[in-house]
């Protein structure tokens, strides 16, 4: 479990997390969603005690990361990519690690078999592709059988292969009923991925919800509706808590009731369609409105 | 991953020191610069005392004046000057290489509390060169024992004093390099300066007024320490000891500062 109570960090004047007060819960996967600069990474730094918040607290299973006489099985972390020496081996790098940290011998082959690396452990980490460096990444952060892993854009770099396997490997950390807490820029992934999640931009906290309440709440769920007498269909669907667009042209897009009861009455009125979907809304359309006021860096003209 | 550990395990002091260990004799650069160092210096003795009377310095007297060159002892362990740069330099890489990998946020997310990874750095990379330097000294003295007949036999008065020594300093200006890399953080910065100290501020402090510009250079890590490294020393120069503790005590104030440093900066 990760308790951040008021965490801020300030570089001069900037602030980059600014009074974040947030639970990440064990057992599920939680996606940290921003836009670049929201301060995610700083956040995560500050969890690892490797950043000094300039107020509030980071804990970690109850206490700060540094006060754990046996911190890598409390946390094990992946911070960003290639955080690696070129010159040294991947499983001299992972025993490095192991002997400081006084765990088991057998942990080191445990987790080179588990990124399957297990073949190119003796080979210089200098010659990996981005890929197998983030493999090793997630490699160290699962050395001492943590309670909590925290990953910092793990699916960065890797092949579709790659992110099939972070996507089960979070899914079955959590499920062991380790905390998982894991960022991305890739919203649908997240989607996929993340049970709950935290979103920041520009050092707030901006959404601490599930993923599914976070999709709602942004616009969420509507119907599109297909029809040739869309304006007669609209004006028998209107009422309370019931908001009926048109985009087109015969086309409605129509929130606030489920297809059932607009293909009931659209055949009552013997009005034809030629199109009823249930639409979701993706992430992306969700974080975008979210944080549409909190991008540090956008460009002029928003794309539609 | 749905097996968790039987036995709980801790980290250790000794632990520690296996993890720092494991790190520096994983990288290829540690083997070359002590196999380096070790060879350049015996070779560079071998020439220095085979050469001698031959119209080099050691026959004519010549040279800067705080060098005894008709020394044949001096002769045989002026490899030091090479060892010392080489050397140097794999105390300020072995942590700047830290920094610049990325692997220090590792290192101190599994000990977080950095001070004893500071200390266990400084030890077995003291350890190391001080054997490789020992060796070093004892095969340039032998070496040069074997090419010249005026060579102090380890005997006489001084003359082990000055071979251990040798190995001494050299382990001491590699930790100076240690603390360089831990207070800058970058490579090109504390090489630059560790040059700088031993090298250039010597050079430049004989340019300095007789009267007081010895009592300045005397000071300076390189001469202070080299003063160990003298049969006999002038009245500019430390006693032995006592020059050998000044550099010590920059050693320990680089490693101090670090570790204080270390204490308030983000990794």
């Amino acid at each position: 479990m990760i308790e951040l109570r008021g965490l801020t960090k300030r570089y001069g004047d900037r602030l980059a997390v600014d009074d974040v007060t947030v639970t990440v819960q064990p057992g599920v996967v939680t996606g940290f969603l921003g836009p670049n600069g929201a301060g995610k990474s700083t956040t995560m730094r500050m969890v690892l005690g490797l950043d000094r918040p300039t107020a509030g607290t980071a804990l970690v299973n109850g206490k700060p990361y540094a006060e754990h006489r046996d911190p890598l099985r409390q946390v094990g972390a992946l911070l960003e990519a290639r955080a690696l020496h070129p010159g040294r081996t991947a499983r001299a790098h992972l025993q490095s690690l192991a002997a400081t940290a006084g765990l088991p011998k057998g942990r080191v082959d445990t987790v080179l078999e588990l990124s399957g690396l297990t073949g190119v452990a003796g080979k210089r980490v200098g010659g990996f592709s981005l890929g197998m460096g983030q493999r090793l990444g997630v490699a160290t952060a699962l050395l001492g059988d943590p309670a909590t892993v925290v990953l910092d854009e793990p699916v960065n770099g890797l092949d579709p292969d790659g992110v099939l396997w972070i996507r089960t490997l979070a899914r079955r950390l959590a499920a062991e009923g380790r905390t998982v807490f894991f960022s991305s820029h890739l919203m649908a992934e997240m989607a996929v991925t993340a049970d709950h999640l935290v979103v920041m931009g520009r050092g707030r906290l901006v959404a601490d919800v599930s993923t599914a309440e976070f999709l709602r709440r942004a616009g969420g769920d509507g119907v599109r509706v297909r029809s040739p007498r869309a304006a007669e269909l609209a004006a028998l669907l209107a009422g309370p808590d019931i908001t009926v667009e048109s985009a087109e042209t015969g086309v409605l897009l129509v929130r606030g009731v489920a297809t059932e009861v607009i293909g009931d009455r659209a055949a009552a009125a013997g009005i034809a369609l030629h199109e009823l979907t249930a639409v979701q809304a993706s992430l992306e359309e969700a974080f975008m409105t979210l944080t549409a006021d909190d991008r540090e860096y956008r460009t002029e003209e928003q794309p539609a | 991953m749905t097996t968790t550990l039987e036995t709980p395990t801790r980290p250790s002091t000794a632990g520690l020191l296996r993890g720092e260990w494991i790190k520096a004799r994983s990288l290829r650069s540690t083997w070359y610069v002590l196999a380096g160092s070790l060879v350049g210096m015996v070779l560079l003795g071998l020439l220095f005392t085979s050469t001698a009377g031959d119209g080099g310095p050691g026959g004519n007297g010549g040279g800067p004046p705080s060098v005894d060159f008709a020394q044949p002892l001096t002769l045989a362990l002026a490899g030091y000057n090479l060892a010392q740069l080489a050397l140097g330099v794999l105390g300020v890489l072995l942590v700047t290489g830290e920094y610049t990998s990325g692997t220090i946020r590792s290192t101190f997310a599994a000990t977080p509390r950095r001070w004893p990874v500071v200390a266990a750095k400084a030890a077995v990379l003291g350890g190391v060169v001080l054997v490789t330097s020992t060796v070093a000294a004892l095969a340039s003295y032998a070496v040069g024992s074997a090419v010249t007949d005026g060579m102090p036999g380890l005997g006489d008065d001084g003359v082990l004093r000055v071979v251990l020594g040798t190995a001494l300093y050299l382990t001491a200006i590699t930790l100076l390099g240690s603390a360089l890399g831990w207070l800058l953080r970058s490579t090109a910065g504390a090489v630059a300066t560790l040059f700088g100290l031993v090298f250039l501020l010597p050079i430049l402090g004989n340019l300095l007024p007789a009267d007081w510009g010895p009592d300045v250079v005397r000071w300076l890590p390189s001469s202070a320490g080299g003063s160990l490294l003298r049969l006999t020393t002038t009245a500019d120069q430390f006693a032995p000891w006592t020059g050998f503790a000044v550099l010590v005590g920059y050693v320990a104030v680089g490693l101090g500062a670090a570790v204080w440093r270390l204490g308030t900066r983000d990794a």
